[in-house]
């Protein structure tokens, strides 16, 4: 346990290091800019599309960490050949990965917290700018703590997007672990569609099969209650306990593949 | 100034300078293209959206804002409101409760058929490009 640890500290320093913490600049820019351009733009529901905004920023820049560094992983340890002297160490080859996971898993929480932060700062303010008014007509305050579910689900949709790529990184390519790590959330969010694929298409074993994908890819749009939480409609503890439990129990397998993949390859 | 930084602004301004040669000889459309629409379906639109939806649906909200403010406010005798019903389609289907979209569109699409009736009634001269608009009112 203490091993997984180190490891993961180290990974969360390199990608301090690597200046990862950066895109939070970014978001912070996003943010501001927008809530001053709206008034420009749109007559009304400036609050409705912070919120629409904000949470999707938090999801995307969330994902692109979660791929870009999440590919690499592994990889740059096998490509720098460090690999050697890191595992001739006393470190198992499931601690290192779990290791890896762990600190991608803590720079992504540190993330997510910090743009959290900023959301809700960026939503108080302009909670200042309205009339009591116009802000009795909102669905919910500004600053509705309902969102942090819909925060909490993306941060699992995260760590599921983190699992995928390392996986995929213990035995590819980072190019091509980056295109199928994109791709399997793209499908994830087609997942309604292959459900009901044999209103498409007339044959049976194709329907089946799409069926049977259905069940087996990751399904990321179980983890999209954005818009309901922007409408304060109601999202049930039970709804995000069984989400958030689908998606642990979802990485359990991926990280298990990994540590199997892993510590069967040899290093020459 | 160091050589390498004075060959960098020389180079940099002969970019500037040759687009706007570029430019001078009709490289570019003078006038700004009529609003486009790529994408009507909602359907479509709505996979396209991919996990953006609602934030797709403000973006459509702003658009049919602009149009229609922008017809309103403009001196174009044949500008009109023909992007209206399609931009408010794909925002109230890709977040369907967005409750301002259905109440703006009720009023602002109706107000715009009154006013086409109206005009093709007062003259035969505007018909030509309100039978477009006609089709989407029978549409509605």
């Amino acid at each position: 346990m203490r091993t997984i640890g180190h490891v993961a500290v180290n990974v969360f320093k390199e990608s301090v290091r690597d200046k990862v913490l950066y895109n939070l600049v970014a978001f912070a820019v996003l943010l501001i800019a927008v809530s001053y351009l709206l008034g420009q733009l749109t007559a009304g529901q400036d609050v409705k599309i912070i919120k629409d905004l904000g949470l999707a920023a938090i999801a995307t820049f969330g994902l692109f960490i979660a791929v870009f560094i999440g590919i690499g992983l592994v990889w740059k340890e096998v490509e720098r050949r460090s690999i050697y002297s890191l595992l001739s160490k006393p470190i198992r080859r499931s601690e290192f990965i779990l290791g890896k996971y762990a600190g991608l898993v803590l720079t992504l929480l540190v993330n997510v917290a910090i743009m959290t932060v900023a959301f809700y700062t960026a939503l108080a303010y302009l909670d200042t700018q309205f009339s009591d008014a116009i802000r009795a007509g909102w669905p919910a305050p500004a600053t509705d703590p309902g969102m942090l579910k819909a925060i909490g689900l993306i941060f699992v949709e995260l760590m599921l997007v983190t699992a995928v790529a390392l996986f995929l990184s213990t035995f590819s390519s980072p190019f091509l672990s980056a295109a199928l790590t994109f791709g399997v959330w793209v499908i994830g969010h087609f997942n309604a569609d292959l459900r009901n694929f044999d209103a498409v298409v007339g044959s049976r074993p194709a329907a089946y099969f799409a069926r049977g994908l259905y069940y087996v890819l990751p399904n990321f749009s179980a983890f999209d209650v954005k818009s309901q939480v922007v409408h304060a409609l109601p999202v049930t503890a039970s709804y995000v306990a069984t989400t958030a439990l689908y998606g642990v129990v979802y990485v359990s397998v991926l990280l298990t593949a990994a540590v199997m993949v892993f510590s069967r390859r040899d290093f020459k | 100034m160091r050589l390498p930084t004075a060959i960098l602004i020389l180079l940099i301004g002969g970019v500037i300078g040759l687009q706007a040669v570029h430019e001078r000889r009709g490289g570019v459309p003078a006038v700004d293209s009529p609003d486009m629409l790529y994408v009507r379906s909602p359907e479509a639109m709505k996979r396209l959206a991919l996990s953006y939806q609602s934030l797709l649906a403000d973006v459509y909200w702003i658009r049919a804002v602009q149009h229609y403010g922008g017809t309103r406010l403009s001196n174009d005798p044949n500008a009109s409101y023909d992007l209206l019903y399609p931009l408010l389609d794909l925002t109230t289907s890709l977040d369907p409760r967005f409750n301002v979209a259905y109440l703006f569109g009720s009023s602002s699409v109706s107000s715009w058929r009154i006013r086409m009736i109206s005009s093709i009634s007062a003259s035969s001269a505007v018909l030509a490009p309100s039978t477009r608009g006609a089709t989407a009112i029978s549409t509605l």
